[in-house]
């Protein structure tokens, strides 16, 4: 039974990827280093009913940005990450999706609600002089569903049920700083 | 079981229980666990993988030992695993009962009634919710119809005539532009306007109507704006029936009334709980495996827990009894040192002292043993040491007369060394037959004695005579010794036999003593006395026998023819000459017999023995006689006159020898000297020796062994009594004499040993 126990354990660390980044892209404006970029997945049943009997589930999508360094670990310059909390209102009908720190949109539909983080709209993840400019950066993108914000019990089944554990690689490319 | 192993186990019981008590204080909603539940399930998992291999640890350890056959090892099993069972069944009992418990109960809460209720609930609200839309809707397409034929300023009236209390109504055209507006919120600078899709939709259908929450009106200071409802109709403005002008084709009709209170929270209460219950219905599995996860680690730490301490306890209780089976152990092989004392109150702390005692005093009882034995074999070496130094031969036989142990003066006696013939019979070992014969022929005479009369005679005595076996130096040979037992020369034994429970069964012991010297002694006695007679007899008549022959020469010699006188002359001269001869004789006799006793007084030896060798060297032309004296020597006590008998006889009797040399130079030497020897009482002390040496022929050994026997002379015309006066008087100085032929070269030797000297009276 402990050994069942640690191995769910390690199986958490070596899912598969069941979300495609199908784009990904860095852009310097005048404001900031904006990212674009959009997913290919679709919510299991599992995750749908759940949603649907008004279990809020949040996506996230995390971003790194490092620098290589010949003498040490590389330096992390960015690393930031952000949650799109989406929900559904029996009462209503309705599907929210809320990006933290911003108003809550409704959709009277899952995939308008999916849509918005699907193709989420772009992202302004840095400032304009946080970047050293001529370096070439590692861009790291990954999105995940967050475990860690559901309750309890969805944690427990997360660790033993794929259906709970949904998640892209980490979707690496470099980024010439102009 | 280590210290180190024991606080390890201590502390890491601590933090156990502190795991499993955040992990069952996890169930409960809190947001930190919710964040770091994994983590906390994961630490406990490895402190149970910890616990899971201290134990092995521990077992592998005792299963070694007990393989090894340690001792104490199989009463630390049977404990341990006492233990460990007495900690885990309750615990196995109770997991398998909480763990049906469980998931029976979770599964109970979800009831099908109870989600149908729900359901219907959530069902009535919407109705309620849809019905009031559908009012709301028809309403507006009312006023949607009237508002079609008027113009801008005859809106506003009519809107403001219409509007309820809490009701914003608004007037848009397709560009999102107001054209009128009445109600809303005062303060707020951009009003809430369709969307295009809203319009669209109106535009199309009979109009756009929606429940949405309202996040503009905080209720209750909830951020969540989820728990405010509002009613949403947009409907399009149908185009004017008087043909007004393009530009009032495209109006929109916005109604935006909040649902009422009452009603909105009813439902939002409904709501949460609806959510709360499905998410719950979703959650169950997860639910279940917490509990059970949980239930199982705690179970396991529980039952490694036990085991752990289940080696500390068994330890504990055994070690006292180890250290006494230790003690036994010792005790068994002799070693009755105290063992280490468990320092506690109870019976095991008491039975360690008691046992501690106890070798105690079994080392005492085997100290007095080891004692008394000593002085046992002591007193036996003592005894026979006595035995050993004793003259008399001691000899003990078993009831078959064979040989149990003899003592040293026994192959002295017998001449016979019986070292090698213990358990042999007495009468088959060479040359004692006629002792043994003896010995057997007393104990069976005794016996027949004792059965025939009834009297208590517990030994015999009885003299046995043995023929000599010769002297023990080996010198004698086998003529000598022929002679000697044809001569009747044989060692007389004074024998007591007596009875003696040996081992068993009946033995005997004999002690017995050489005996021929008092014997000699007794016959020099009885010789004195029969001269004494003898003298006395004799001498009566010899006096008026002189007489009468002198007489019948006086009266005869005339009277008688030449001839015949000559006869009688020469008759009476032999019979005067015969009878002086005698009475010579007699008197010798007499002087043996008749000593008078010795008045000692202090005398110088050497004086004495210068004086008499003057006489001799005076006549004496040949340079035979030599004398060596001691100048230093201490007066003796001692009767001048008998001792310068004593000197005249040796002397006389040394001269005599030398002359039957022959060819040899005779050479007599005398010699006095002073003797230091041990008392008794181991103090030196001084004695005189005389020794007359002489170059003679010696002694045969028939007169070595009897030389001072009264009659025995090697010399033709001897009496025979001149050694035996010298020994009488030597005696009676308290003196010893020795004679003995020279070993180096021929001659004999006379030793007299004066103890008595004149300072010591």
């Amino acid at each position: 039974m402990l050994l069942a126990l640690v191995l769910l354990f390690c199986q958490a660390g070596l899912q598969a990827a069941e979300i495609d980044v199908t784009q990904a892209r860095l852009e310097a404006t005048d404001d900031g280093y904006r990212l674009s970029a959009s997913y290919a997945f679709e919510l299991n049943r599992s995750l749908e009913d759940a949603l649907v009997r008004g279990v809020p589930l949040y996506f996230t999508t995390d971003v790194q940005l490092t620098r290589r360094r010949w003498y040490w670990f590389d330096e992390v310059s960015i690393s930031v990450s952000r949650t799109v909390r989406i929900s559904y209102n029996v009462l209503t009908r309705q599907y929210h999706a809320s990006t933290s720190g911003q108003l809550q949109q409704s959709f009277s539909s899952l995939e308008d609600a999916m849509s918005l983080i699907r193709r989420p709209p772009r992202w302004n993840i840095a400032d304009k002089n946080t970047l050293k400019s001529g370096d070439i950066y590692n861009v790291g993108l990954r999105m995940r569903l967050d475990v860690a914000q559901l309750p309890k019990p969805f944690q427990i089944n997360a660790l033993n049920n794929s259906d709970w554990r949904l998640s892209s690689d980490w979707r690496e490319f470099t980024f010439k700083v102009e | 079981m280590t210290r180190t192993l024991r606080y390890l186990l201590v502390v890491g019981g601590g933090v156990i229980s502190i795991l499993l008590f955040l992990l069952a204080s996890a169930s409960e909603n809190s947001a930190l666990f919710d964040q770091h539940y994994p983590w906390l399930l994961g630490l406990n998992a490895l402190a149970a993988v910890a616990l899971l291999l201290l134990v092995i640890l521990l077992l592998t350890r005792l299963y070694k030992r007990y393989r090894r056959g340690k001792f104490g090892s199989r009463l630390l099993a049977r404990l341990v695993m006492l233990f460990a069972l007495i900690g885990i069944l309750p615990g196995a009992v109770i997991y398998l009962v909480s763990v049906q418990f469980v998931s029976r109960s979770i599964e109970s809460w979800f009831d099908v009634r109870m989600e149908a209720a729900l359901e219907s609930g959530l069902n009535l609200g919407r109705n309620a919710l849809d019905s009031s839309l559908t009012d709301l809707a028809s309403r507006g397409r009312t006023m949607a119809q009237e508002l079609s034929d008027m113009s801008e300023s005859e809106q506003v009236t009519y809107l403001s005539r219409q509007r309820d209390q809490s009701m914003e109504i608004t007037v848009v055209n397709a560009n999102g532009q107001v054209l009128a507006a009445v109600g809303g919120r005062i303060g707020v600078l951009t009003p809430i306007l369709p969307t295009s899709a809203m319009m669209r939709q109106a535009r199309l259908s009979r109009g756009f109507s929606v429940v949405e929450s309202d996040d503009s009106r905080p209720l209750n200071g909830e951020s969540d704006a989820d728990g405010n409802l509002r009613l949403h109709v947009v409907i399009a403005v149908p185009a004017s029936s008087k043909a007004m002008g393009l530009q009032n084709d495209n109006r929109f009709l916005q109604i935006l009334q909040p649902v009422p209170d009452y009603l909105a929270t009813n439902a939002e209460t409904l709501r949460l709980a609806y959510s709360e219950y499905q998410q719950r219905s979703v959650a169950r599995s997860g639910l279940r495996k917490i509990y059970i996860v949980t239930l199982t680690l705690t179970l396991l730490l529980a039952i490694f827990g036990a085991i752990a301490s289940a080696f500390l306890i068994a330890s504990d209780l055994a070690k006292p009894l180890l250290l006494l089976a230790e003690g036994t152990k010792a005790v068994a092989e002799g070693n009755l040192s105290p063992r280490p004392i468990v320092s506690t109150s109870d019976e095991l702390g008491t039975l360690t002292q008691s046992f501690n005692t106890m070798t105690r005093q079994l080392l005492e009882a085997r100290t007095s043993v080891e004692k008394n034995r000593a002085e046992l074999e002591n007193a036996k070496a003592y005894l026979e040491s006595v035995l050993a130094n004793m003259s008399a031969g001691v000899m003990v036989l078993d009831s078959e007369f064979c040989i149990v142990s003899v003592n040293d003066s026994v192959r002295r006696i017998l001449g016979y060394d019986f070292s090698g013939s213990t358990g042999t019979p007495l009468h088959t070992i060479d040359g004692q037959a006629l002792f043994a014969e003896a010995v057997i022929k007393a104990f069976s005479e005794q016996r027949a004695h004792l059965a025939d009369s009834a009297e208590d005679g517990l030994h015999w005595q009885q003299q046995i005579e043995l023929p000599h076996r010769g002297s023990s130096n080996g010198a004698t040979t086998a003529g000598d010794n022929t002679e000697s037992s044809k001569d009747g020369s044989k060692t007389i034994l004074l024998a007591r036999g007596s009875h003696l429970p040996v081992h068993s069964g009946v033995g005997y012991v004999v002690v017995f003593d050489d005996i021929s010297k008092v014997i000699s002694a007794q016959r020099s006695i009885a010789w004195g006395e029969v001269a004494r007679r003898l003298a006395h007899e004799i001498k009566n008549p010899l006096t008026p026998i002189q007489l009468s022959a002198e007489r019948l020469q006086m009266r005869l010699a005339d009277k008688l023819l030449p001839a015949d006188a000559a006869i009688l002359d020469k008759s009476t001269t032999t019979i005067v000459n015969q009878v002086s001869a005698m009475k010579r004789m007699v008197d010798d006799f007499r002087e043996y017999a008749k000593t008078p006793p010795a008045k000692p007084s202090a005398l110088d030896l050497n004086a004495l023995t210068e004086e008499i060798l003057h006489l001799y060297l005076a006549g004496d032309g040949r340079d035979t006689i030599h004398a060596r004296l001691a100048p230093d020597l201490p007066k003796v006590m001692g009767d001048a006159t008998q001792l310068r008998q004593v000197i005249h006889n040796l002397l006389q009797n040394a001269q005599d020898a030398v002359t039957e040399n022959g060819d040899i130079a005779p050479h007599i030497d005398v010699v006095t000297e002073l003797v230091k020897y041990q008392g008794s009482d181991g103090a030196t002390r001084s004695a005189v020796r005389l020794s007359i040496t002489d170059n003679g022929p010696g002694f045969s050994q028939k007169i070595l062994a009897s030389a001072f026997e009264p009659y025995v002379t090697s010399k033709p015309k001897g009496t025979g009594l001149g050694l035996a006066m010298v020994k009488k008087i030597v005696d009676e100085h308290g003196g010893r004499i020795d004679i003995q032929n020279r070993s180096d070269t021929r001659g004999a030797k006379i030793l007299i040993l004066l103890l008595k000297l004149a300072s010591d009276a």
